[in-house]
């Protein structure tokens, strides 16, 4: 099936704040950020995808 | 502020996060810091690839169910958090120290 013809149901503000505003939502929220933000913290301290071979090639 | 509002802040405002984008299993766009055409072309491939995905774990183990993915490459990452009737997907351009 192609994408283009994939229709994609639009919500007005109202129905979007009742979801935001909805149980499901706040948990589905609160543990999924909570997920992101773990992964965003922890790649600031490491890259799994650094290539070491690279580095020290430029150093020598 | 609520508490959701503050962690989306947060993450919105990480170093190196593009976008923010939150989605209901129909893909239709909840909470979003991309403009609309951008949102809908991530919710399409997002509800697009979910299935796959899934499936793909699934091989190995029948009853298991996608809890996070995640794509990269050089310069870019998107992660994906589903869960029953939402996605929570997040765009980074890879900062480089």
């Amino acid at each position: 099936k192609d994408q283009d013809d994939v229709v994609i149901p639009e919500l007005d503000d109202f129905e979007k704040q009742n979801i935001l505003d909805s149980d499901a939502f706040k948990s589905f929220f609160t543990k999924s950020s909570k997920v992101i933000e773990r992964a965003l913290y922890l790649d600031d301290s490491v890259d799994i995808l650094v290539d070491y071979t690279l580095s020290d090639d430029s150093k020598s | 502020m609520s508490e959701i509002e503050e962690s989306f802040k947060r993450i919105q405002t990480h170093k190196g996060v593009v976008g923010v984008l939150i989605i209901n299993r129909n893909g239709s766009v909840i909470k979003s810091t991309f403009d609309q055409e951008t949102s809908v072309s991530y919710s399409k491939m997002v509800i697009d690839i979910f299935p796959k995905a899934d499936q793909l774990l699934k091989i190995n183990s029948d009853n298991d169910e996608l809890s996070f993915f995640r794509v990269r490459s050089k310069d870019n990452d998107i992660m994906i958090t589903p869960d029953k009737d939402f996605f929570l997907l997040v765009v980074n351009k890879i900062h480089k120290e």
